[in-house]
């Protein structure tokens, strides 16, 4: 409002007179006297206001303020149209106190905002639809900010009235890029431009803005260059084209970009821009410093947020950069409060912050710095890189499943990395490490993480010698080799920890401090090869080695133990657990194995005392492996029967405690619910129990004592089959075949199913193996009293069998005797074998009538033999004879034909040939000998065939097994009938066996001589009976 | 003589159940080989190693419960077998009869051992004590008494001047047969003693145990030489080559294993068998070697010498 023509003095009409004062503007006097004059000749407010601007113009600002603050309500308004002059006062201040407010940075001191508002608010009582007041309004409310949407509004109003108005216009165009409507804004600059081209160079500026942001850059430049025509001092027109240059690239653009920005910070050393542009350019030529300097500036020149972020980002780098890690936290922290959601670089930083602090929550803080980085940039390499690294190496053993989230997440991001950068030794490492713990993390899991990292590891070493040329770190090598050996590829794993080994001999000169220290560690993991590989020798060399440089390597004291204990050395054993309490008294693994030496040497209290004690430590209450170790104690106890079932109660209600105590902490240790599924069997819930176990058995296939428990619930629910079948599984899987524990298992389940051969069988061979164990020779004479007990008593038993018997029975109650008195009394009563000694003796004294019984019987059968064998050579030698006569007779038949043919030689050829078929059909059919041969032969087959079934029984075939179930079934009826059944299968066994010998002994010898003369089997028959006949007397 | 080890023959079948003890004779008089096996299955069979594989000459029964021992006087005539039955029994190679049967008490009886001159045989088992039993009568001439645990192994130096026998207890004792002393005891291994022998020269002692591993002892002056391991599991056999420079072990782990006495190592590992091995025996010149096993398979080996 300041069109005055250009003026050069302003006259006062003196009141109620005709004169005037006149003031000349360049010889304006002081405000006050001007403002007493003004009050004195109650002056019109016209004239305030001309003055009141004049002053402004001259700078005098507070003379300026001072005149329309009184004019508000000292001015004359008696005349008219005064009510415009009003408007103008008001619109006027109050634009002059926005814009006062403007130029203060912090919006919480920003007090001219209210006064702009209130006279605002006078103005619009008095011309609300003033042109000029709205654009005021309008312009208020854009500054205010978030008062957009009204701003749009009035200035919508203006444009109705006068759609060519330039502010608003501009307004529009402002709001609208604003809104990121940038072709908007375009087109409402355009039109202003349009209107007024002589409009001011900001129009230029954002035209530029808008080309800038629709990324035509060329436009964008184009409208930068004209804006510096119009308005050389155009800081924004200067950064925009600097910008331009910048992103160009090249050295060239970079300087005159540099030199745009430095132009610009002369013309305008606080503009934010610049400040934050030259910062950047400071922060590469490593001036920390003025980078510093330059981006406090900054920030502290405005108010726009993304601007401060950016300053902040700067700030922080550059002190990142310096490894003043707490400054630069800060700041990028304050950076990610204030950048747009696009601006992730202070995310980036501020993830490395976290990194550098280091503890279990930074790292998840860092993790979702790293997350917010890799959504806006989802295929940024670094990023996913080093997301990866802060997963693989965030350790939540409670929090397993975010584990394996984080895992099957970076898992991802590797495959993808590996992909898009197949050259990338490091991200071939990382995922390597990454599939390693994959595997370590999922019980399920199968070798294929194993197989996937040695696989990547593969790459990253070939990279690595072919590409980087260099030699392969050893800490991969020993890596590499810890893979092999989890795969049980001990000798290629030995192969590269040896390796590993040199190189980081090689290596040490380096860093000797470093590779001495994990040349120990892989010393170690060889020395645990060494004992994988039964190499003792060298793993205690190993062991020892290690100690005599590191003596307080627990680890090797404790393997040196383990290995004494497995050695049966439990003294050495002992020293070597206590050695390493020397270094830590309160290690939890050698208390454990302290206790687990007196607990297998049945010495309870002592051992109960030290897991006792691992449980008293602060550290190590909640410790499984302990707690588990006093149940097992307890449940112990309860192996030995007692009478004081207050005592038995109290036992098993410990027991359960510790287990329960044990799940409560870790419901997924099957080592916990195998003993509770135990103290239930105890207490008599064996389907219970048995779900239990089931339960377990499916968790793991790895642990024995489950099996065996399994095993012992068949036997309880009578399922004897399925319990041996339990027993025998359980040896061959855990190499148990010779442990006589297991053994004497076994017997029991066969002795129960009434299997009392193979009982037998097994009980002999826990004697082979322990012969000095008194149970088992106990169990061993049972089995044989029984077994020659229905032997004797079975009226079918033959000879042989029978005095085998009468020898068993001796050698039962030898062993009885000597039991009864040199026995173990914890194992068996004494008594008993006394007693069944006794019963021996009985059976013996009635042995002697089976004897002659037997005796009478096999000399009855062998008179019979005897004869049918006779017979059997008579018609025999009568066949023979037949055979001869008829071969007489065919030969005389031959001799005439031939004598025929001779006489008919003449005779043409056709005529003979058929006759020579004729002969040879004969001679065919002849081959009754040969006929004979095959039906004995079939025999054999027979025999051998049925052989055959006899040990696919043995083997358990599916439908043995058939047949066995049905006879179990039966015994549940009764027991009489089920032993009464097995007597009869007794009987039928050792014909079977007898013929099943013989038979064999054919097979052998017939396959032997296989292609040689027939004949030969007679012979060998006749061997087999003779070499019999001979041991018969013995 | 073959340059490299390899596996000559193998018996499938040999007997109906494992075979737990073997021993390989040649005889003064006609130069026969015979192996004589043992098995559970009550038997023990008598073959000839003629042409490069086996011959069953003798099936000798008598015994019930298992066979756990034999062994073959060094003329090649004689067997003796032992078994859980308590009783030795003694058998003529040539005819295949039983010529004598001794009831070595209840639980007395476990390793049989010739005395080199084949006059006696060595016994021990649950008492610790070992009898010395004169082969012509079947009287036990005198006893060693080790006062230790049962007697799980018996070996005769070839020179017949020690005996040494192994104990459940891991411990090892070495008598001085003429004198009847107890020379040495040694207390390297603390788990069952299953086997031990002696080089040919007498000097070396070579013991087996279930800790997995073998030991080696300067026998003259009881001082312990080597640990030598490699099984995985325990050790059933040991025996020594004739010259003096090898010695074989067969193992639960399925596995036969020769070994260097000088070098320490192992230097041949056979993994044919399907079963624990329980026993190997060389034949006399050492180029030969047998093993048994629950596999109830025999397999002979060529060995370099």
């Amino acid at each position: 409002p300041n069109n005055n023509n250009m003026a050069t003095s302003v006259e006062i009409p003196l009141r109620d007179t005709d004169e005037v004062i006149e003031l000349d503007l360049s010889q304006l006097p002081d405000g006050e006297e001007v403002l007493g004059i003004l009050k004195q000749e109650n002056t019109t407010l016209n004239i305030w206001l001309t003055l009141a601007l004049e002053y402004y113009k001259q700078d005098k600002v507070q003379d300026f303020v001072q005149i329309l603050e009184t004019a508000r309500t000292g001015a004359n308004l008696d005349y008219p149209n005064h009510e415009k002059d009003q408007m103008t006062c008001l619109d006027t201040l109050a634009a002059y106190y926005v814009q006062q407010a403007r130029k203060e940075k912090n919006k919480d001191r920003r007090t001219e905002y209210s006064q702009a508002t209130q006279l605002y608010t006078m103005a619009d009582k008095i011309i609300m639809y003033d042109q000029n007041h709205l654009l005021g309004r309008a312009c208020f409310c854009l500054l205010e900010g978030d008062k957009m949407d009204q701003a749009d509004a009035q200035f919508n109003f203006v444009m109705n009235q006068s759609p060519d108005n330039i502010p608003s216009l501009l307004g529009k165009a402002c709001i609208s890029f604003n809104k990121k409507d940038y072709k908007g804004a375009l087109a409402y600059y355009k039109k202003a431009l349009r209107t007024n081209p002589n409009c001011p160079a900001d129009v230029r500026l954002g035209m530029a803005h808008c080309f800038y942001k629709l990324n035509k850059l060329d436009r964008a430049r184009q409208a930068f260059e004209r804006t510096l025509e119009l308005d050389p001092t155009s800081v924004g027109a200067l950064v925009g084209i600097a910008l331009l240059d910048l992103n160009n690239k090249d050295v060239e653009s970079i300087r005159n970009g540099i030199k745009l920005l430095s132009k610009g910070y002369q013309i305008d050393p606080s503009c934010p821009m610049v400040l934050n542009h030259l910062a950047n350019h400071f922060f590469f030529k490593k001036d920390y410093e003025k980078v510093q300097h330059l981006a406090l500036h900054s920030f502290h020149n405005t108010e726009n947020e993304a601007v401060q972020a950016e300053s902040c980002y700067q700030l922080a780098r550059s002190f990142h950069i310096q490894g003043d890690f707490d400054q630069a936290f800060q700041y990028y922290y304050q950076a990610t409060q204030f950048a747009s959601p696009t601006f992730v670089l202070p995310y980036y930083g501020l993830g490395q912050m976290y990194i550098y602090k280091g503890d279990e929550q930074d790292r998840e803080r860092a993790a979702e710095c790293f997350e917010k980085v890799l959504k806006a940039y989802p295929n940024n390499y670094e990023t996913m890189k080093i997301l990866g690294s802060i997963y693989t190496q965030s350790d939540h053993p409670d929090k397993q499943d975010l584990a394996k989230k984080h895992l099957r997440k970076q898992g991802k991001i590797y495959s993808k990395v590996t992909e898009q950068y197949p050259d990338d030794v490091e991200a071939w490492i990382e995922l390597a490490q990454l599939l390693e713990r994959q595997q370590s993390t999922t019980t399920t899991g199968t070798t294929d993480g194993v197989q996937g990292a040695l696989g990547a590891y593969g790459t990253a070493t070939s990279l690595v010698r072919d590409r980087v040329k260099a030699d392969v770190p050893p800490e991969i090598l020993n890596n590499i080799a810890a893979l092999h050996f989890r795969l049980g590829n001990l000798n290629e794993a030995k192969k590269y920890y040896e390796v590993a080994l040199k190189r980081c001999g090689e290596e040490s000169t380096h860093d000797e401090v470093y590779y001495k220290s994990i040349l120990v560690t892989m010393q170690y993991n060889l020395g645990r090869l060494c004992e994988e590989m039964y190499q003792f020798e060298d793993a205690v060399d190993h062991y020892k080695n290690i100690l005599r440089d590191h003596s307080n390597y627990i680890d090797c004291y404790l393997r040196l133990g383990c290995m004494a204990r497995d050695r049966g050395q439990i003294y050495e054993a002992s020293e070597w657990f206590k050695e390493a309490l020397q270094i830590n008294s309160e290690h939890p693994d050698a208390w454990s194995l302290i206790g687990n030496l007196h607990l297998a040497k049945q010495e309870w209290g002592p051992g109960q005392k030290k897991f006792e004690r691992i449980l008293k430590h602060e550290q190590t209450q909640n410790d499984a492996y302990s707690m588990l170790a006093l149940g097992n104690v307890w449940l112990q106890t309860l192996h030995n029967p007692t009478r004081d079932k207050e005592k038995e109660k109290r036992h098993q209600d410990r027991a359960l405690a510790m287990y329960k105590q044990v799940l409560r902490n870790d419901p997924k240790n099957i080592f916990a619910a195998n003993g509770i599924g135990a103290v239930l069997a105890h207490k008599g819930y064996i389907r219970e129990a048995r779900d239990i176990f089931a339960q377990v058995r499916e968790a793991t296939a790895d642990v024995p004592d489950v099996w065996l428990n399994l095993a012992h619930v068949y036997i309880e629910q009578r399922q004897f089959i399925s319990a041996v079948q339990m027993y025998e599984n359980c040896a061959r899987k855990f190499k148990r075949r010779q442990d006589p524990e297991l053994l004497l298992y076994l017997a029991r389940a066969y002795f129960k199913c009434g299997k009392y051969q193979e009982c037998k069988k097994t009980l002999l061979r826990a004697r082979h193996v322990a012969p000095h164990d008194t149970s088992v020779l106990y169990n061993t004479s049972i089995v044989l009293q029984q077994l020659a007990t229905s032997a004797l008593q079975n009226e079918k038993s033959d000879l042989k069998t029978v005095l085998g018997a009468v020898t068993e029975l001796e050698l039962s109650q030898g062993y009885f005797t000597y039991l009864s008195k040199n026995g173990d009394r914890m194992k068996f009563d004494l008594n008993q074998a006394a007693k069944e000694s006794g019963k021996c003796r009985d059976l013996l004294s009635q042995a002697q009538y089976h004897v002659s019984r037997a005796r009478r019987q096999d000399e009855d059968e062998r008179k019979m033999k005897e004869d049918q064998e006779r017979e059997k050579s008579a018609l025999r030698e009568k066949q023979l004879e037949e055979e001869r006569s008829r071969i007489r007779a065919q030969e005389e038949k031959m001799r005439a034909l031939m004598e025929q043919r001779a006489q008919i030689q003449d005779k043409n050829k056709a005529s003979m040939a058929k006759k020579m078929v004729e002969d040879e059909a004969p001679k065919k059919k002849s081959g009754g000998k040969n006929r004979k041969q095959k039906v004995q032969d079939d025999f054999v087959n027979d025999g051998s065939s049925s052989d055959a079934i006899v040990t696919k029984k043995k083997k358990g075939d599916p439908q043995g097994k058939k047949k066995r179930k049905l006879k179990t079934k039966k015994e549940r009826g009764g027991d009489r009938q089920g032993s009464n059944d097995e007597s009869s299968d007794e009987e039928k066994n050792p014909s079977k066996r007898s013929k099943k010998f013989s038979s064999k002994k054919q097979e052998q010898l017939s396959a032997k001589q296989k292609g040689k003369i027939k004949s030969r089997a007679y012979i060998s028959n006749s061997d087999s009976s003779l070499s019999s006949d001979d041991n018969q007397p013995s | 003589m073959s340059t490299q080890y390899s596996v000559l023959f193998k018996q499938e079948q040999a007997h109906d159940e494992d075979i737990w003890c073997c021993a390989w004779g040649k005889s003064e008089k006609d130069g026969t080989e015979h192996i004589v096996t043992g098995s559970l299955d009550d038997k023990v069979k008598c073959w000839k190693w003629v042409d490069e594989q086996l011959e069953l000459k003798w099936i000798l029964e008598g015994h019930q419960l298992g066979i756990v021992s034999v062994d073959i006087n060094s003329s090649g005539t004689i067997a003796a077998s032992s078994s859980l039955d308590a009783h030795i029994r003694l058998w003529d190679l040539d005819s295949g009869k039983q010529l004598r049967a001794i009831d070595g008490g209840t639980v007395e009886t476990w390793t049989v051992a010739f005395s080199p001159d084949g006059n006696h045989i060595a016994t021990g088992g649950q008492s610790g004590q070992i009898l010395v039993i004169n082969v012509d009568d079947g009287r036990t001439e005198f006893k060693l008494d080790t006062r230790g645990k049962f007697t799980l192994s018996i070996a005769y130096s070839d020179n017949g001047k020690y005996v040494a026998c192994g104990a459940m207890d891991g411990i090892i004792k070495v008598f001085d047969v003429a004198s009847q002393r107890l020379l040495h005891t040694l207390e390297g291994h603390a788990m069952p003693i299953r086997s031990l022998a002696f080089s040919p020269d007498s000097h070396r002692l070579v013991t087996a145990s279930d800790d997995g591993q073998i030991k080696v002892y300067d026998v003259k002056n009881a001082t312990f030489i080597q640990t030598l391991s490699g099984h995985s599991s325990w050790v059933h056999g040991v025996a020594f080559c004739h010259n003096n420079l090898h010695f074989a072990s067969c193992s639960a782990d399925k596995t036969v294993k020769i070994w260097d006495v000088s070098s320490h190592q192992c230097v041949n590992t056979f993994y044919d068998h399907r079963d624990q091995v329980w026993s190997c025996c060389y034949n006399n010149n050492g180029s030969k070697l047998v093993s048994v096993s629950d596999d109830k398979a025999i397999h002979i080996y060529d060995c370099p010498i």
